[in-house]
């Protein structure tokens, strides 16, 4: 782990080679013609200052309003004393209080305000979804783990226009529960010890349908298998296996056949409103080498060593989205 | 705002606006986007001139608001970002990077976005690990893991290309 303690005075060769790279790049490159705009910035910054202004006046004519109602209501009078002067602050904000899961698993919120899109806070109803499937899959929370740190979970209410359309949460399956060695420091990304990857993705209605177009290279016909960079890509499936529950929803899971370095099992909870919830799971971790081609060659996968043995199967995936502790996102 | 902060802005954006963008660019790997950033960049700073015009570490508050720029709009992104869609699989098999910084703008969005903005800090910024921890709130001892993490992705990425043999000239 000689380049985790490299100091600010103490440049490793890596260091000396990334400044090296970089520092090619500074000179002589095309790059398309742009001309900042410091008007169009000192107009923008006016809007928002008048906007916050505007924000801020109507703010207090609701709180000012609101208190003289409970005042009232609470049998107060308006009479020539005035108006209470108390004033409550803003609303607070909200964090999720259910299990830590940003200790285990990387959360990332994917949002649409109109018709673009917008950066908002996370749905507790998925966070609650992903909560139960984590514990099912990981009983005892002993081997899903993520390396990129914990922080609290925002799950103030999104203002009004503004929807969460996806929740994706994403951890590494490590044998002993230890990542803290993990990718390892050096020049190959490829790691040495065994390490798997689980996705469990929730969605909302309003998120756009998974493409049900039956290929033969998305699983199920679904084209919602979640992948990263250090999962293979996997080209052929397993026949889908179905089964309908009592509440009108349809699990379906399959795996991967064409992959020599691992398998990755894929199986989703297809509600009737059109909101889902699912689950993505590699026996291996590793890399693609550029250039990356599509459709993607899974024998170009440079793989670490699989999970053996594999932790889960098509049935346990299955299994820990059944029931209705596991919803898919209003 | 008074005519003379206004002609200090816009020195200050004609001034910063290319090193920004350029910067913004090999976070992001888009050049339009890059231009929206450093524009979030200079309506911040403009909302708040009079408090910062004045600050020595005015250059650290750009790339500490570029940064913050940079994640909230990956994280509005319509398809939420995950390393495989930065790849650029749109690209015809056989279609290479027209330049050197096309390749290395390449490898990094196939990088995670903070390990990728903490190379670009460390060594296009030249920032060192401590201020790069300042800037991104965070221990120096993960800025070095995530440098290490970020090094040990980008140099199987990097096989083959020019950049494979590079070595620094400082």
């Amino acid at each position: 782990m000689a380049d985790l303690e490299t100091t600010a005075g103490l440049e490793s060769p890596e260091d000396d080679w990334a400044r090296g790279v970089f520092d090619r790049v500074r000179t002589g490159q095309h790059e398309p013609h742009w001309i900042p705009d410091a008007e169009a910035a000192a107009r923008l910054s006016s809007r928002h200052r008048t906007r916050f202004r505007a924000a801020g006046a109507l703010a207090a004519v609701a709180v000012v309003g609101l208190s003289a109602t409970a005042f009232t209501t609470l049998g107060g009078s308006l009479g020539k004393s005035g108006a209470p002067t108390g004033v409550g602050p803003a609303a607070a904000q909200s964090t999720w209080t259910g299990l830590d899961l940003s200790k285990y698993l990387e959360i990332d919120g994917l949002w649409k305000e109109g018709t673009r899109g917008s950066a908002g806070t996370l749905s507790p109803t998925g966070l609650s979804s992903i909560s139960t499937v984590l514990q099912r899959l990981d009983p005892g929370l002993k081997h899903i783990r993520t390396t990129s740190g914990q922080r609290p979970l925002d799950i103030t209410p999104n203002p009004p226009g503004t929807f969460e359309l996806e929740l994706a949460a994403s951890g590494y399956w490590a044998p002993g529960g230890d990542v803290s060695f993990f990718p390892p420091a050096g020049t190959a990304y490829r790691p040495t010890t065994p390490f798997g990857h689980v996705t469990i993705t929730a969605t909302s209605p309003r998120f756009l349908p998974p493409e049900q177009v039956h290929r033969q290279d998305t699983p199920c016909g679904l084209d919602s298998v979640a992948s990263t960079f250090q999962v293979p890509r996997a080209t052929e499936w397993s026949s889908c296996v179905r089964a309908h529950q009592s509440d009108g929803s349809d699990i379906v899971v399959a795996h991967s056949t064409n992959l020599r370095a691992g398998v990755v099992t894929f199986a989703a909870r297809l509600f009737p409103d059109g909101s889902s919830v699912s689950i993505t799971a590699s026996t291996v971790i590793g890399y693609t080498p550029a250039p990356v081609t599509d459709p993607p060659d899974p024998a170009r996968f440079v793989a670490g060593p699989p999970l053996d043995p594999v932790p889960w199967t098509d049935d346990s995936l299955a299994r820990a989205l059944a029931g209705p502790t596991v919803k898919g996102m209003p | 705002m008074d005519s003379s902060y206004e002609a200090e802005f816009a020195e200050l954006v004609a001034a910063k606006g290319g090193a920004l963008r350029r910067t913004a660019y090999l976070m992001c790997a888009d050049w339009h986007l890059a231009e929206d950033l450093v524009q979030i960049v200079f309506v911040k700073v403009h909302l708040h001139w009079r408090r910062i015009r004045r600050q020595e570490s005015f250059d650290s508050y750009l790339r500490t608001t570029l940064f913050h720029a940079f994640l909230d709009t990956r994280r509005a992104k319509w398809r939420r970002e995950t390393p495989a869609e930065y790849l650029p699989d749109l690209e015809a098999p056989g279609t290479e990077p027209s330049d050197d910084r096309e390749v290395l703008v390449a490898a990094l969005r196939r990088i995670p976005p903070r390990q990728r903005a903490v190379l670009v800090l460390r060594y296009w910024e030249d920032l060192s690990v401590e201020e790069t921890a300042g800037l991104l709130g965070c221990a120096a001892g993960t800025v070095k893991s995530q440098a290490a993490r970020g090094l040990a992705a980008l140099r199987p990425l990097l096989a083959g290309t020019v950049f494979e043999s590079v070595t620094a000239e400082h």
